[in-house]
C-alpha cells in the first residue's frame, strides 16, 4: 500500500498545504502574542508540536487510499462511538461540559476527531446511492449516521460542537439530491425544532442567545466575551496595532484569547488588512478543495472532499462570526489558528482526506 | 476494493457542487462585511472603548493641613496608612482561602466573609476593603503570600493622626465620611461619596482651609485592574496648615488637672478673645474616627451615659452657683445700689417673701461688707442685694457681659446658656416671674445656667475693664492668611466704673489670696483673682443619705472662674468639675495649673510683676 504512495507523490497538493501552514504560522505568532505575559506555559511551542503531529497525521491519512478508508469506516465509526461514550463516563469537565478525555500524555477532545470519521462514514453511505434524488429511507439512514455522534456530543453537553456535525449531513444530503418537497419540509421542521428546542435549552444556553442579540444587557457576565471581542477587533482598525501590541490582548481583557477567540487577536493586532488576508487564505483552501471535489475520480471522493469543506466552512463561519459579533458565542475553535491539539489534528486530517482524493483523481 | 472502479454516474452530484461554492463565497462575504463594519466603519468608536478599558484614574488623596498650637507645636498630623483591598474579579479566588487570609491578618474568618459580602452589593468600581490601617506584620504577611492571593492590593493613604489622643478632642473634632445630605450642600459640593471631611470641632469649622485638592494618577491597568504603567500624574495639593490660638502646654496642664473627673475648662486671653485652652471631659479619641468607624463603636460612644461626645465647654450649661455673685456685685455697683462702705448683717439665714433662705455658714457671717461678702461668699448678703435690685437689673448687667447669649466662638453647637428675666420666662415658660425667683438667681441658682465659655469671657471682659471680645480658636492674622474674614460681631463693651473695677477685682484677689475659698488657685508672683462656685446636684438631705456609688454621683458640681493679673487681665478662665465637691478644692487647682504655665511662659523673663498691696 505504501509502495503505491510514491506514485502519487507528484500529485501531492503543495498549494493547499502551504496555505494551511501559512495560517498555522500566523496562529503560532498570535498565540505567542496573546500569551506572552503568561509565563506558566509556552503555548506557542506546544502549538508548533501539535502542528507537526497534525502534519504527520495528514500524511498518514493521505497515504491510505481513501477507498480503503471508506471500506474500513465501520470500525472507525464504532471506535468513535466508544470514545464518545467513554468521554461521557470518564471525561473531564471544562466549563460545564464533559468533552475532554486524557489519553496518556495529553488531553483529547474526541468530538473533533470523530468529525473526520463522520465525514468518511457519510461519504461511504451516500456514494453508493445511484438515484438522482435521495429516497426518504436514505435520508433517515444518513441522518442516523450523523445523529448518533451528535446526540452523544449533545449529552456532554456541548451544543456548539454538536452543531458542527450538522453541516456534514446537510451538505452530504444536498449533494446526494434533495427533492424540493424535502427542502421545504426540512425548512418547516427546522422552525418547529427551533421552537421546541428553545424550551429544552439550558439556562446558560438561552442566556448566550439573549446576549448574542444584545451583549450590553450583561456586560460583565455573559455579554463580556462578545463586547470585549468586538472592542478588540474594532479597535484594531484598518492596519491593526501591531503584533504584540494589542492592549485588549496584552492586558487580559479578552478571555480565551489564544483558543476560541484567537481571531480577535488577529483582528486587533493585524487589523482589517490582516484579518481579510487570513480569510482569503481560508477561502483559497476552500476554493481549492471544491476544485478537487469537482475533479474527483468518483462520488466517494466528492463526498469526502465536500464533507471536509463543510466542516471547515462552518467552523470559519461560526468562529469568525462570533468574534465580530454577528454569530452567537459557542465554544468552537477556528481551524489551524486556535490553540488546541484536537482541533489542529482534526483539521490536518481533513486536509489529508482532501489531498488523498486529489492524489488519486486519475482512474488509471 | 469493492468501492473502487464500479460504474457510477457522478453528474448529479458534481452539478450541485457549484451551489456549495456560491454558499462558501456568501459565507466569506458575510464575514468580510462584519469585519468591515467593526474595524473600518466603527473602528474609532471601538478604539475609544479599548482606551477606556485600560485607563483608570486613581485618586491621590491630598493630606489635610496640620493643626498647630499657637507656638507651632503640631497637634494634628497625618501618617501613612495602608489599606488592603481586593479586586472584585478575584472574589472567587479568595473564597477558597479565607481561612488562611483571616489568620494571617488576625481577623475573624466570619468578619472577613461579612466584609466581602457587604461589598458585593456596592458599585463595581469600588474595591472591596478587607482591612484598614495594616500593621507592619500584616504588610509582611501580604508580601510573602502575594501568589496565593493574586487580587489583593495595598493602597497607601494619608490618615489623620491626633498626636495627643484624647487631648483637646472636642476642640479639634474628628473626621468622618461625608454624608449624603452634606453632599447636597454648597459647602461639600467639592466632595465625592466616600471622602473624609471634618465632622466636628476645628476640623469641621475650618474644613475647607484644612482640605487640600486631591490629585489624580492615570494608569494603564490590565483586566484584573493591576497597574501596568503610569500615564500621567497630577500631584495632590496638601491642605493648609492651621495654627490655633491654643497653647498646648496650658491645654495639657488643664487636662491633667481633671484626672478621672468629668467637666470642662476654658481659658482665653481677654484682650483678644484668643482661646488658650478648651477642655471637655470625659473625651474620646478622635483617631478612632480616622478610619471607617464601626456602627457599634459609634453607638457605644453616643449611648455612653457619661456623654463623651458632648463638648461641655460650649455645648453644656450649668448653674453657676456663687460664681454669679460677682455678676451681682458688678450690677449692684454699676446701678449705685452698692457703695463703698455698704454692709449687711448675716445671721445664717433670712426671710424673704415669706420664705426662709439659708446661708451656707450656719452661724452666719455677722457683719458683712462688700469685700467680705465676696471673699466669704455670703449668701444672705446677696439674697438681700437681689431683692433690692430686682431681676430686670440683674439680667440687664448680665446680658451686658454676654451671659445667656452665644459668645460667637468659631466652634459649632454653642449653647446660649440661660440668663433669666421676666421677659425670658414669659417667652419660654409662658409664665409670670415671681419675685422669690430672683432670690435664687442672686446666688446663681434657679433658672440661671451658664456655659463655661461665656463665663470665662465675662470675667475676662471685666478684667480688661469692660471689653468683651468674641472668643475664637484661630487668630485674626491666621484667618486673614487663609483668606477668611473673622466674625467678631458679638463683641460687647460698656464703661465699667473705676470704683466697680477696684472693689470687685480686689474682692476676687481676696478669694484667692486672703485665705478665702479659692486660695488653691494662687500663683506666686501672679495676681490671680477668682470666684468659686458650688452647684448642688441633689438636695442636702439626699446627699447625706447617699452611700457607695451614689455618694460620688450626688457630690456637688464645682466651679472656679478667675483671671490674672487682677489689675489688667491677660488670661481668664472658667473651670467646671462634675461632682467636684467644693469649687475651691477641685476646680481652683486647675485654674492654678493653667495660670502657672501661662505665667511661666509670659512673665518670667521680664521679672515678677508688681505686687498690689490690698491692705
Amino acid at each position: 500500500m505504501f509502495g503505491k504512495t510514491a506514485l502519487y507523490a507528484k500529485d501531492f497538493d503543495w498549494f493547499i498545504v502551504l496555505l494551511a501552514l501559512a495560517i498555522a504560522l500566523i496562529g503560532v505568532v498570535e498565540i505567542h502574542s496573546a500569551t506572552q505575559y503568561d509565563r506558566a506555559e509556552n503555548f506557542y511551542l506546544k502549538q508548533i508540536y501539535r502542528i507537526l503531529i497534525g502534519l504527520f497525521l495528514m500524511v498518514v491519512v493521505m497515504s491510505i487510499d481513501y477507498h480503503a478508508l471508506a471500506e474500513n469506516v465501520p470500525y472507525l465509526y464504532a471506535a468513535s462511538v466508544v470514545a464518545l461514550v467513554a468521554v461521557l463516563l470518564f471525561g473531564r469537565s471544562v466549563s460545564g461540559s464533559k468533552s475532554w478525555i486524557s489519553v496518556g500524555f495529553f488531553e483529547l477532545q474526541p468530538s473533533e476527531l470523530v468529525k473526520v470519521v463522520v465525514v468518511i462514514a457519510l461519504a461511504r453511505f451516500l456514494c453508493e446511492i445511484r438515484s438522482e434524488h435521495l429516497a426518504t429511507a436514505d435520508i433517515l439512514k444518513a441522518s442516523a449516521i450523523a445523529g448518533l455522534p451528535i446526540l452523544l456530543v449533545m449529552l456532554q453537553p456541548d451544543l456548539g460542537s454538536a452543531m458542527t456535525f450538522v453541516p456534514i449531513l446537510i451538505v452530504g444530503l444536498f449533494l446526494g439530491g434533495l427533492r424540493p418537497t424535502w427542502i421545504v419540509g426540512a425548512g418547516i421542521l427546522a422552525v418547529l425544532a427551533a421552537g421546541a428546542g428553545w424550551y429544552n435549552l439550558k439556562a446558560y444556553q438561552k442566556e448566550r442567545i439573549y446576549t448574542f442579540l444584545e451583549p450590553e444587557r450583561d456586560p460583565r457576565g455573559h455579554g463580556y466575551h462578545s463586547i470585549q471581542s468586538k472592542i478588540a477587533v474594532g479597535s484594531g482598525g484598518f492596519w491593526g496595532k501591531g503584533i504584540g501590541e494589542g492592549s485588549q490582548t496584552r492586558l487580559g481583557f479578552l478571555p480565551e484569547r489564544h483558543t476560541d477567540f484567537i481571531f480577535s487577536v488577529v483582528g486587533e493586532e493585524l487589523g482589517f488588512a490582516g484579518a481579510v488576508t487570513v480569510l482569503l487564505l481560508y477561502l483559497l483552501i476552500i476554493w481549492r478543495a471544491i476544485q478537487i471535489a469537482q475533479t474527483a475520480r468518483d462520488k466517494l471522493g466528492i463526498y469526502l472532499t465536500m464533507g471536509a469543506v463543510s466542516v471547515l466552512l462552518f467552523h470559519i463561519l461560526e468562529n469568525v462570526g462570533m468574534v465580530v459579533g454577528i454569530m452567537p458565542i459557542t465554544g468552537i475553535p477556528l481551524p489551524l489558528l486556535s490553540y488546541g491539539g484536537s482541533s489542529v489534528m482534526a483539521t490536518f486530517m481533513l486536509l489529508g482526506l482532501i489531498i488523498n482524493v486529489r492524489m488519486r483523481r486519475y482512474v488509471n | 476494493m469493492a468501492l473502487k472502479d464500479f460504474y457510477e454516474d457522478k453528474r448529479y452530484v458534481q452539478s450541485r457542487i457549484a451551489i456549495i461554492r456560491v454558499a462558501a463565497i456568501l459565507v466569506f462575504l458575510f464575514l468580510l462585511a462584519g469585519l468591515w463594519n467593526l474595524q473600518v466603519l466603527q473602528g474609532g468608536y471601538y478604539k475609544e472603548l479599548a482606551e477606556k478599558n485600560q485607563i483608570r484614574s486613581i485618586t491621590l488623596v491630598a493630606p489635610r493641613g496640620k493643626i498647630l498650637d499657637r507656638n507651632g507645636q503640631i497637634i494634628v498630623d497625618n501618617r501613612p496608612s495602608f489599606t488592603l483591598s481586593l479586586m472584585r474579579e478575584h472574589l472567587a479566588s479568595l473564597e477558597s482561602s479565607t481561612a488562611l487570609l483571616a489568620s494571617g491578618l488576625n481577623l475573624e474568618e466570619d468578619f472577613l466573609k461579612s466584609q466581602v459580602e457587604k461589598h458585593r452589593r456596592q458599585p463595581s468600581y469600588l474595591p472591596i476593603v478587607i482591612k484598614e490601617d495594616l500593621t507592619p506584620a500584616d504588610l509582611a504577611f501580604i508580601e510573602s503570600h502575594r501568589l496565593e492571593f493574586p487580587g489583593l492590593d495595598v493602597i497607601r493613604q494619608p490618615r489623620r493622626f491626633y498626636r495627643e489622643g484624647q487631648l483637646a478632642a472636642h476642640l479639634l473634632g474628628y473626621l468622618g465620611e461625608v454624608s449624603e445630605k452634606q453632599l447636597e450642600t454648597e459647602e461639600f459640593r467639592y466632595c465625592k461619596p466616600g471622602d473624609f471631611v471634618g465632622k466636628a470641632g476645628v476640623e469641621r469649622v475650618y474644613n475647607r482651609t484644612l482640605t487640600g485638592v486631591d490629585g489624580q494618577k492615570r494608569v494603564i491597568v490590565d483586566s484584573r485592574g493591576r497597574e501596568v504603567a503610569v500615564l500621567d500624574t497630577v500631584e495632590p495639593t496638601p491642605g493648609n496648615d492651621l495654627r490655633l490660638t491654643i497653647d498646648l502646654d496650658i491645654q495639657r496642664a488643664a487636662e491633667n488637672g481633671f484626672g478621672e473627673k468629668g467637666g470642662a475648662a476654658v481659658s482665653l486671653d481677654p484682650r483678644s478673645g484668643e482661646i488658650l485652652s478648651l477642655v471637655s471631659r470625659p473625651a474620646f479619641d478622635p483617631n478612632s474616627f480616622s478610619s471607617r468607624i464601626s456602627k457599634k463603636e459609634w453607638v457605644d460612644l453616643i449611648n455612653d451615659p457619661r456623654k463623651p461626645m458632648q463638648n461641655r465647654a460650649i455645648q453644656s450649661r450649668f448653674p453657676p452657683g456663687s460664681v454669679f455673685k460677682i455678676i451681682m456685685t458688678i450690677a449692684g455697683l454699676q446701678e449705685g445700689i452698692l457703695k463703698p462702705g455698704y454692709a449687711d448683717y448675716c445671721s445664717g439665714s433670712t426671710v424673704l417673701y415669706g420664705r426662709s433662705f439659708a446661708c451656707h455658714k450656719k452661724g452666719g457671717h455677722g457683719t458683712v461688707d462688700l469685700h467680705k461678702a465676696i471673699v466669704n461668699s455670703c449668701n444672705v448678703f446677696f439674697y438681700r442685694l437681689g431683692q433690692k435690685m430686682g431681676i430686670e437689673k440683674i439680667a440687664y448687667w448680665a446680658h451686658n457681659m454676654g451671659l445667656g447669649q452665644k459668645t460667637g466662638v468659631d466652634l459649632l453647637g454653642e449653647d446660649t446658656g440661660i440668663m433669666p428675666s421676666p421677659e425670658w420666662k414669659k417667652r419660654v415658660l409662658k409664665a409670670d416671674w415671681y419675685a422669690g425667683e430672683t432670690i435664687s438667681v442672686a446666688i446663681g441658682q434657679g433658672y440661671v445656667s451658664l456655659t463655661l465659655i461665656q463665663t470665662a469671657r465675662a470675667f475676662g471682659g471685666f478684667g480688661t475693664g469692660g471689653i468683651f471680645k468674641t472668643p475664637h480658636v484661630v487668630s485674626v492674622e491666621e484667618l486673614k492668611r487663609w483668606g477668611l474674614t473673622p466674625d467678631f460681631s458679638t463683641e460687647k463693651q460698656f464703661t465699667l466704673d473705676e470704683q466697680t473695677f477696684q472693689i470687685v477685682s480686689r474682692g476676687l484677689w481676696g478669694v484667692v489670696n486672703e485665705w478665702g475659698t479659692g486660695r488653691r488657685a494662687a500663683v506666686p508672683g501672679f495676681d490671680v483673682g477668682g470666684k468659686t462656685g458650688t452647684a448642688q446636684v441633689v438636695g442636702r438631705e439626699a446627699q447625706k443619705a447617699a452611700v457607695g456609688d451614689k455618694k460620688a454621683e450626688y457630690e456637688d458640681n464645682a466651679w472656679f472662674v478667675g483671671y490674672a493679673p487682677i489689675h489688667s487681665a491677660q488670661i481668664a478662665a472658667a473651670v467646671f468639675v462634675e461632682h467636684g465637691g467644693h469649687g475651691g478644692e477641685s476646680a481652683a487647682p486647675i485654674i492654678h495649673d493653667m495660670f502657672q504655665v501661662y505665667y511661666d511662659k509670659n512673665n518670667k523673663p521680664g521679672g515678677p510683676p508688681m505686687q498690689i498691696s490690698m491692705k
